[in-house]
């Protein structure tokens, strides 16, 4: 039982109140997300299932356990910062606010062009819940390339988070005075794991869920699903995995692909006749597509050989390849998060992450189940938004 | 560096191959000659290229389904990244080119194999003579990249370096070294009374401009010189427009622009692709500019970046390319770039967009967008 001190208790109270608005289908706050959000990047069922997931339900990460663990210890080194937030998933400007709400820290949400609702409904929302929420939330926007308001934000605040890939964040790095803290979230891919003991159909059903959230554009989507065993496992989970997508895309659609998009999944369909396994080696498909959608594939599943991952990054297009132990490890760099579908309660072999991170440091990266990869307590960070020392630009 | 041995590993169907395709280069046959020829290196090519079969198997199509170089399956440009595509195993390979990834999705670096020079040393000295040297022999060469003994995987390298063994005089060479422009050989090489060819990459003359500039230097190549630029227009400091560039030759080198050619060629294909209006002046006719005229031993299509079906003439799709010369790999190529047919020729229009940027990346490279223009 986390104890609280009264200006806690009103926070936390505040901060509880803010993340059942959230939860909430039928809140104000998601009623006129649903309507701002309608016919953009993604279909009405893709974003309810975003917002009702965005904030962990673990025990640990209440906003009374969050404001015990962060407000009270830290909240004279909270920070104002300039969050520079992504437009390909829903996430980050929630868990920014979130964090913002359990440190007594205060921050500029910058949008991106293709989805400026949240940041906005977060700040006026805040403002009707009050003392101590009001205020603490600004909405900006400006179009890219604005120097000049990207530098009056900069300049009012101790620390900038940003969203990007790694070359726009070390352009980002270098306009933010070295006095100011600064965290950048560059390219980021995941992967998808099936151990040896995973149920085939569960693991594909979960991981149907991951694939179809953003339609792999997000740094915890899984680009490359390896699968524990021999190519025919990989070969019969893809089918399991066919047939899960499939199911999905009544529930989760996917919104009709730009042309530009439309072209570059087919071009990756056409790769994949040459990169797939061969077609006959188990009487399996190595190669499976959904239904036409904007004149390419829903979906596109390939069954590679076992070596690195592929990061395509778009169009609900997987890559699944077998992981044989004993081979060479497949992983030359970090990857974010591996969403991980085994039995409950088993422990994942020890051999199995060494061969996926390709080297020993065993606390890199997070650890999640399959189907909940982009429910993980999202970024940016809590950390990022109070002061400790040595964490300048 | 004039000379570069290149060993010749081709087996004999090779040879024989190749053998015919030279004839029909020299010739100039018909169209049904080359379907014949087409029709024979996709044989070739799917019975020794497993990736290859592989692909047309997928499609559901093989050789004894095509009668003409239309019904030759191509195979995504991006592919060369892939796998190996070639039709000898990889003790053989005489020569390897590995360029940069620049495809639109899943870029890994391509890797085309050949056998033997003979076959690419013709394709390019044919369509050089055509198109940049109609008019004369041989003249010396600056040129703005490196040699082929300091690039032993680059393409371009190995292109300039037959080039010059072909059609170089003395006063040019490489001015590439280390991976710098050397000026100070550039200033002499182009302190010239003689006509002379500078030949480099876009993003090497905007370093070249941006040099003189710093420097205050104008040279004026007396008449006849001319300038080849050849590999796009997005450099790594800035992105210039073709017409800044093709002044920026007039203003610094003063080169006019109807002696500037542009290059289209990839480290996937075996032939080139140059501006017509260089030739044209040459011949006397009207110059067309910024129409490539490929060699007679290829085909083009423009097709639907979507469907990849061909689209009626003029329309603006993905360009795809058979050649002839790429015997030793997949002749059938589908590229990634953008053009259209215009006046007997293609006008390329720049990489195809692919996929919008995604990957946590929308907001803050929208910024970056910005910045660069």
């Amino acid at each position: 039982m986390t104890t609280l001190s009264p200006a806690g208790e009103i926070r936390a109270a505040a901060t509880e109140r803010f993340v059942r608005e959230w939860r909430d289908p039928d809140s104000w706050v998601r009623r006129e997300a649903r309507e701002r959000l309608a016919g953009g990047l993604w279909s009405a069922p893709v974003i309810e299932r975003a917002f009702d997931h965005v904030f962990s339900d673990r025990a640990d990460e209440t906003p009374t356990a969050r404001v015990g663990q962060w407000f009270e210890p830290y909240n004279q080194v909270a920070r104002r910062t300039l969050v520079i937030l992504p437009g390909n998933v829903i996430g980050p400007a929630l868990c920014a606010a979130f964090a913002v709400a359990v440190t007594g820290a205060s921050a500029i949400l910058k949008a991106a062009s293709s989805e400026r609702a949240v940041a906005d409904i977060i700040a006026r929302q805040w403002n009707e819940i009050g003392f101590p929420l009001a205020g603490a939330i600004e909405s900006r926007y400006w179009p890219g390339g604005d120097i000049a308001a990207e530098g009056a934000a900069i300049a009012e605040v101790d620390g900038v988070i940003a969203f990007g890939s790694d070359e726009t964040i070390e352009s980002i790095r270098g306009r933010v005075p070295a006095t100011k803290f600064f965290k950048g979230y560059g390219t980021r891919h995941s992967l998808g794991l099936v151990t040896e003991v995973a149920d085939l159909a569960w693991a594909a059903e979960s991981a149907a869920i991951d694939v179809s959230m953003f339609d792999q554009a997000g740094c915890m989507s899984p680009q490359t699903i390896y699968v524990v065993g021999d190519a025919s496992r990989a070969l019969r989970f893809a089918q399991a995995l066919d047939g899960a997508l499939r199911r999905a895309s009544g529930w989760l659609p996917r919104m009709k692909p730009s042309k530009d998009e439309a072209a570059a999944a087919n071009d990756v369909l056409r790769r994949s006749y040459v990169t797939a396994l061969p077609a006959n080696s188990h009487g399996l498909s190595p190669i499976h597509t959904g239904p036409d959608n904007g004149g390419c594939p829903d979906y596109i599943i390939v069954v590679e050989p076992q070596g690195p991952p592929r990061t395509h990054g778009f169009g609900r297009i997987v890559v699944i390849m077998p992981l044989e132990l004993g081979l060479p490890p497949v992983l030359t760099k970090r990857f974010e998060q591996i969403g991980c579908s085994s039995k409950e309660g088993d422990e994942i072999d020890i051999d199995i992450l060494r061969a996926l991170r390709g080297y020993d440091d065993l606390n890199e990266p997070d650890l999640v189940d399959l189907g909940r990869m982009h429910d993980a307590a999202g970024l940016p960070s809590v950390y990022d938004f109070v002061r400790r020392e040595g964490d300048v630009n | 560096m004039k000379t570069t041995t290149i060993r010749d590993n081709r087996d004999d169907a090779g040879r024989d191959l190749d053998a015919r395709i030279l004839a029909h280069m020299d010739a100039q046959a018909d169209d049904s000659a080359f379907d014949r020829l087409a029709v024979d290196v996709y044989a070739y090519q799917f019975e020794r290229n497993a990736p290859y079969r592989r692909f047309c198997e997928r499609l559901g199509t093989d050789p004894s389904r095509a009668s003409s170089w239309r019904d030759v399956p191509a195979i995504a440009a991006g592919s060369f990244g892939d796998a190996r595509l070639a039709c000898f195993p990889p003790d053989r390979a005489a020569l390897s080119y590995v360029s940069s990834g620049t495809t639109a999705s899943g870029a890994r670096a391509s890797r085309h194999d050949l056998d033997a020079a003979e076959l690419y040393d013709a394709a390019l000295a044919s369509q050089y003579r055509t198109l940049v040297m109609p008019d004369v022999l041989v003249l010396p060469h600056v040129f703005l990249a490196p040699a082929f003994p300091d690039a032993p995987t680059s393409s371009l390298s190995y292109m300039l370096s037959a080039i010059d063994l072909r059609f170089g005089a003395a006063g040019g060479g490489f001015f590439v070294r280390a991976g710098a422009l050397d000026f100070v050989g550039l200033r002499a090489a182009l302190s010239t009374e003689h006509p002379c060819v500078v030949f480099g990459t876009a993003f090497s003359f905007v370093h070249l401009a941006e040099q003189f500039q710093a420097t205050r230097t104008r040279w004026s190549l007396p008449p006849g010189s001319r300038v080849v630029e050849t590999g796009g227009f997005k450099s790594k400091s800035r992105e210039i427009t073709r017409d800044e560039l093709y002044a920026s030759f007039d203003e610094l080198l003063g080169v006019p622009p109807d002696m500037c050619v542009s290059e289209y060629g990839m480290c996937e294909l075996g032939s080139q692709w140059y501006d017509a209006n260089l030739a044209d002046i040459c011949a006397g006719r009207d110059p067309r500019r910024h129409v490539k005229i490929g060699p007679h031993w290829t085909r083009t299509l423009i097709v639907d970046p979507v469907t990849a079906l061909p689209l009626t003439s003029g329309e603006t799709g993905l360009l795809q390319i058979f050649d002839l010369s790429n015997r030793g790999s997949v002749a059938a190529v589908l590229t990634g770039d953008l053009a259209r047919e215009r006046d007997g020729g293609i006008e390329i229009l720049g990489r195809h967009p692919g996929a919008p940027p995604k990957g946590c990346s929308i907001a803050a490279d929208e910024s970056l967008r910005g910045l660069s223009s």
